[in-house]
């Protein structure tokens, strides 16, 4: 399957080549009119991204279609020219420019994108993948980093990982790639092995989601926004480090000149052992006939992620603003060292998955009416799993083992347990601006996850085929006033859950839900009002509903049990927030937000892991308050120091009065247990331009993450002395990059967890300690 | 059925009430339990609700002294580190940890647990809390479970003193009994009388088709006979042998009596049982064919509950925990598909008079205990003559209550503080 991936991407590489030969190159300089060079100058194809700044010299040269051309020139303090002329071979062109004379000097400040969102009336963070994408970091990384995220990891690459959105956890988040639910690429697809040269940014909305996500998600919502670029580029990178850790990443994009066909291809490779230093873990001493604590290396870790996407389609066409099909593969080998507590320890079990997906997209602007856009999507992805569980041994962390009567991870018969979920997604959305100052909005979405489910081995699986569904239809109308200075979002969300339940190894519960059609509404409002520049403030609510997902209902096949017990969870949410920007100078800039949440959440869907077993099920806690403030502070001097630190502090109560036997709980309003509460991060970054030779850089970054301290069971009950908690944890980490010929190369090399210190996933879990990466990009356009 | 019920209960009540006037002549030597001056008490509860729950153990050392027992910042939290699931025995607890690749012995104190030592499997393997056990002597334990493939029945036979591995091996009891599979745990027993142990399987924990006894002969660890209890019914305690309940118990005379259940016609659901008593006599290796205890009582009373735990009293008696709505006055929703089984206040304590099938309920002041809620719980047990009967109301602290076998006398108890969950009780040798 692998080689035939790679045949694709071979071939896409060919297709890239040969259309790259219509292309002319037209160099020359640009210079003053008395004939001075002009270092610096952008010369750009018009109506493209597609562009060239000169050198020290004034000199230039860019690729461009053969034909009509036209290259515009602009420069500070120069007057922009533009020339269109035609050329079918490669040329000579020259340009002079002249001086502004009758302007004095006028700095403008544009918002960026991720300013714009950030003064939405939604609490929303917004990262800039960019200024990552030369690290070794993954896009959890980089949201784990912002103000009010936590994200917890299991271990190594690969390991399981859940988001914490101001308090609200697993898939109370729901993930989007443009839009689009994530979980069409393939249910294994996350945050942490989708590649970095493929995105432009990622928004992340807390609590209140808009409706144009079209989602039932409850605590949040990220959405990974895709690059965007009309220009031809190759996008590669290769790196490698600690664990026995490689990546490579591939991303490309051509334009067929005549159709303006693009077709983008992608290609992702990731691999680990993850074979990090466990420390003091217990192993059996037989000269000393007793268990002795010492370090040992995880022996069965490794994890293989093969991933390819290809896009094809038209951009800014009279019939569509852009239209695409793509086809994605995604092939992950993965084997499992413990349960969900170190000390059990596996050493044969694997999962494998594989994903194939297709997809189409359609955007047409001014649709019968003017300021009339629609936005179609439609996908549909085979989704298979399999848990392998064969093997009678019992292992420790020497990685000897004793032959057993057993599987490893149940304890039951041998297991290759298969799950076949189809994936069907469907989003249309509607979206009419008229008067310049109102936006209505209207979206539907239709999520449909087929699960079938067997094993090859185990006579006493009861094999099912289940079929979840969900329609969600939203309607939103937002307008701004007092020249946009005050903005207001109002919504409405209908969630429509269709259940066929076949499966019988969960019938005996009290409350097992069977096929059934149930119809639950949701509604919000938004507002942010400009007071000045530097002080701003934001409110928005939601009553929001969210669908439990199959994995929730239907177990894993494994570690989760099936619980048709479950269900939707509904939860109100507050955001309140003041935020501001204040620039000092044209060098000094700040940014603060405060930001303060109440969530109210009932029939909260929460994942209950047995310590003793390791195994887990989804439950609903039937009423949890969260409530937390956050704070984010930055400074920005010019594009050379970025300086950002962020603060969250987040407490989740047990509401429950009464306990399920129907008596008072002796927890009610108690801090629930095993969550961070207390966390921070800091991040600085230095950019420096010119270091060995012009228009190379180097940026060098160190972030600081800090968790406080936490008790893994209820606090206040038990002595102190008997109580189990997970430690405080500092992780500091360091990378630099050398980047040069305007970032075509650029090598980094970074550390991260440089004091080696033991960090912990939620449940004690240790995560790898001090890692060395190194990585390499091209980046040609 | 309700009006018979009571009178019987009422003459049953008076016949206590009767024969108490002579109980200080009765022998000491029909009380059931064991006899240990030297004990405390460990009380086991649970906190939180659906957001996790916290296993907290606390030391007292008296049940009986009427004090509210609280868990504010005392007792041990055990949470990850045991099961409620546990062996106890003596000074200590003994289990097979999460990892189930040793065999573990504890002490539970106020302030943290011991460990005192643990001992790796060489061969056999167990699953935390899917096994079953029997004390050969106060240091032989001898613990059995089915395998995987639910094939076979492994077992390890352990020096519980030096924490030492004595012999290990297996029995094929499906192709013994011509059967597909064997239930999770099984139950064991030994019979210190001619030192066998007796093993408990069936094929499956919801087939109602009856159940079989493997006698075993504990020094050489070779089957001597299977016996098939025959009628449409499964032996209690499947799944997690008697880590938590007493699924069975022997009397002074070394008889066996095992709890074993049916399922209800009507239900479609398996979890509404009826319970039955069978008895495999001293000495005997088959069922007793002329016994079936808590069938139906004289008054022809049939069906009587669900047993839950048993353990021998004394005096001809056992204790029965029992599962049974009709019987507390259950009020049934509508909406309940278990209708009134399950997590309802649906349990209460009783003494069975061997010979007669006459159940009692346990009173005090003249009024039943207050009923219970939940199906795996051990609340109770025998110790120094006298029955310990714990309780979770459904309107007030969970209490503990003192039956006096020999005065036959019911003490209200020490409390526990309102908010837990409340599942166990036991003693433990020492203070």
């Amino acid at each position: 399957m692998s080689l035939r991936l790679i045949s694709i991407l071979i071939s896409l590489l060919i297709i890239v080549t040969v259309s790259a030969r219509d292309l002319i190159t037209i160099s020359g300089r640009v210079t003053t009119i008395d004939g001075s060079p002009v270092e610096a100058a952008i010369v750009r194809l018009d109506s493209t991204d597609t562009l060239s700044r000169t050198d020290s010299i004034g000199r230039y040269s860019i690729r461009v279609p053969a034909g009509q051309v036209s290259l515009s020139v602009s420069m500070t303090g120069f007057n922009p020219i533009s020339r269109t002329f035609t050329l079918f071979s490669s040329s000579t062109v020259n340009f002079q420019l002249a001086p502004v004379n009758a302007l004095s000097e006028v700095t403008a400040y544009g918002k960026t994108k991720l300013r714009q969102l950030r003064e939405s009336e939604f609490s929303v963070n917004s990262v800039d993948v960019a200024a990552a994408v030369n690290t070794t970091a993954t896009l959890s990384d980089l949201v784990g980093r912002t103000a009010g995220v936590r994200i917890r990891t299991t271990g190594g690459l690969g390991s399981d990982f859940d988001v914490t959105l101001n308090g609200l956890t697993g898939s109370a988040i729901r993930y989007f790639i443009d839009g689009i639910p994530m979980e069409s690429r393939g249910s294994d697809v996350s945050l942490d092995n989708l590649p970095l040269n493929q995105i432009e940014r990622i928004d992340i909305y807390k609590g209140v989601v808009p409706a144009f996500l079209g989602t039932d998600a409850m605590g949040g919502a990220i959405n990974i926004i895709t690059r965007a670029q009309k220009r031809r580029y190759i996008d590669a990178s290769v790196s490698a480090g600690s664990f026995h850790t490689f990546k490579a990443d591939f991303a490309a994009q051509t334009v067929e000149p005549n159709t303006g066909l693009i077709i983008r291809p992608t290609f992702n490779y990731g691999y680990s052992k993850n074979d990090y230093m466990m420390r003091n873990v217990e192993v059996w001493d037989k000269d000393a006939d007793r268990y002795i604590t010492t370090d040992r290396r995880r022996f069965h870790d490794d994890y293989r992620s093969i991933m390819g996407q290809i896009e094809a389609g038209f951009e800014n066409k009279s019939w569509a603003r852009s239209l695409f099909i793509s086809a994605s593969y995604t092939d992950l080998d993965k084997e499992i060292q413990t349960g969900s507590v170190q000390a059990i320890v596996y050493g044969t079990p694997r999962r494998l998955s594989h994903a194939w997906s297709l997809g189409a997209r359609y955007v047409k602007d001014n649709l019968f009416l003017r300021g009339l856009t629609l936005n179609l999507s439609l996908s549909h992805t085979w989704d298979r799993s399999q848990t392998v569980d064969t093997v009678y041994r019992k292992y420790d962390w020497n990685g000897n083992w004793i032959p057993t009567q057993r599987n490893e991870i149940t304890g039951g018969t041998r297991s290759i347990r298969h799950y076949l979920r189809p994936l069907t997604v469907v989003r249309a959305n509607l979206n009419y601006r008229f008067a310049d100052i109102h936006v209505l909005d209207m979206n539907y979405s239709l999520n449909r996850t087929g699960n079938k489910r067997y094993d090859d081995l185990d006579p006493e699986y009861d094999p099912a085929k289940d079929i979840l569904g969900k329609h969600i239809i939203g309607l939103s109308y937002s307008h701004s006033l007092l020249d946009e200075r005050l903005q207001n979002t109002i919504f409405g969300k209908s969630y429509i859950e269709q259940l066929r339940i076949v499966q019988l190894s969960d019938k005996w519960s009290d409350n097992a839900r069977e096929s059934s059609t149930k119809t639950f509404w949701g509604y919000g409002i938004g507002s942010r009002y400009n007071i000045i520049d530097p002080l701003q403030v934001k409110f928005s609510f939601e009553h929001s509903v969210r669908l439990p997902l199959s994995r929730e209902m239907l177990g894993n096949g494994t570690t989760v049990s099936a619980n048709l017990s479950l269900k939707p969870e509904n939860s109100d949410n507050l955001n309140l927030g003041i935020f501001g920007n204040l620039r000092l100078g044209n060098n000094h800039s700040f940014y603060y937000e405060i930001a303060g949440y109440l969530r109210h959440v009932k029939d909260m869907i929460h994942l209950v892991t047995n310590e003793n077993t390791g195994l887990s099920v989804y439950g609903n806690i039937s009423s949890v308050n969260v409530r937390g403030i956050e704070g984010e502070l930055g400074y920005h001097f010019a594009d050379k120091l970025h300086l950002t630190t962020n603060w969250s502090y987040s407490v989740s109560r047990d509401m429950n009065a009464r306990r399920s036997d129907g008596k008072p709980s002796v927890t009610y309003k108690n801090r629930i247990p095993n969550r961070p509460w207390l966390y921070g991060n800091t991040e600085l970054t230095y950019l420096h331009h010119g270091l060995i030779m012009p228009h190379d850089k180097v940026r060098a970054g160190y972030v600081y993450q800090y968790v406080h301290w936490f008790y893994l069971t209820w606090e206040g009950y038990g002595s102190l002395s008997s109580k189990s908690k997970i430690p405080t944890q500092n992780q500091q980490n360091i990378y630099i990059t050398y980047s040069w010929l305007d970032e075509r190369y650029n090598a980094t090399l970074e550390v991260d967890n440089i004091f080696d210190r033991i960090l912990y996933d939620n449940y004690k879990l240790q995560k790898p300690g001090r890692s060395i990466m190194a990585k390499f990009r091209i980046f040609l356009q | 059925m309700r009006h018979f019920k009571l009178s019987w209960m009422m003459l049953a009540i008076a016949a206590i009430s009767f024969t108490s006037c002579s109980s200080d002549d009765e022998p000491d030597s029909d009380i059931g339990g064991e006899n240990i001056k030297d004990v405390h008490f460990d009380v086991w509860v649970t906190a939180g609700t659906s957001n996790g729950t916290a296993y907290l153990v606390k030391n007292v050392n008296s049940l009986e002294d009427p004090q509210t027992i609280t868990f504010d910042n005392s007792g041990c939290d055990i949470t990850g580190k045991l099961d409620q699931e546990i062996i106890v025995k003596g000074k200590y607890y003994y289990e097979v940890p999460p990892t189930g690749d040793c065999f573990g012995k504890y002490q539970i104190t106020n302030t943290g647990l011991v460990t005192i030592a643990r001992r790796p499997f060489e061969k056999n393997t167990y699953r935390a809390y899917r096994y079953c056990h029997a004390w050969i002597d106060d240091n032989t334990l001898v613990i059995m479970s089915s395998d995987g493939d639910k094939k076979k029945a492994l077992w390890t036979k352990l020096d519980a003193a030096n924490m030492t591995i004595i012999e290990e091996g297996e029995f094929n009891f499906t192709e013994l009994s011509g059967i597909s599979a064997l239930t999770t745990s099984g139950l064991l027993g030994y019979r210190e009388s001619d030192g066998k142990l007796i093993y408990f399987y069936a094929r499956s924990a919801f087939a109602f088709d009856g159940f079989y006894a493997a006698f075993i002969d504990a020094k050489t660890m070779t089957v001597d006979k299977i016996a098939h209890m025959e009628k449409d019914v499964v032996m209690a305690g499947t799944s997690y042998g008697e880590l938590l309940q007493h699924k069975m118990a022997f009397d002074n005379n070394d008889n066996l009596y095992i709890a074993a259940n049916f399922h209800i016609d009507s239900f479609s659901s398996t979890t509404q049982q009826y319970g039955r008593i069978f008895r495999i006599n001293r000495g005997e290796m088959d069922f007793d064919p002329s016994y079936e205890g808590f069938k139906t009582d004289p008054s022809g009373v049939a069906d009587r509950g669900k047993i839950l735990t048993i353990d021998y009293m004394g005096m001809g008696s056992l204790v029965l925990c029992i599962q049974d709505p009709e019987h507390c006055g259950v009020v049934i929703d509508p909406n309940d598909k278990n209708h009134g089984w399950g997590n309802n206040y649906n349990v209460y304590y009783c003494m069975l008079d061997i010979n007669s099938d006459i159940s009692t309920e346990f009173l005090y002041d003249g009024k039943h205990l207050p009923y219970s809620q939940g199906t795996f719980a051990q609340r109770s047990f025998v110790l120094n003559g006298k029955v310990y009967i714990g309780t979770n109301p459904a309107n007030s602290e969970p209490t503990i209550y003192v039956y006096d076998i020999r005065s036959r006398t019911m003490n209200m108890g020490a409390k526990i503080q309102e908010g837990f969950g409340f599942d166990r009780i036991t003693y433990v040798q020492g203070n």
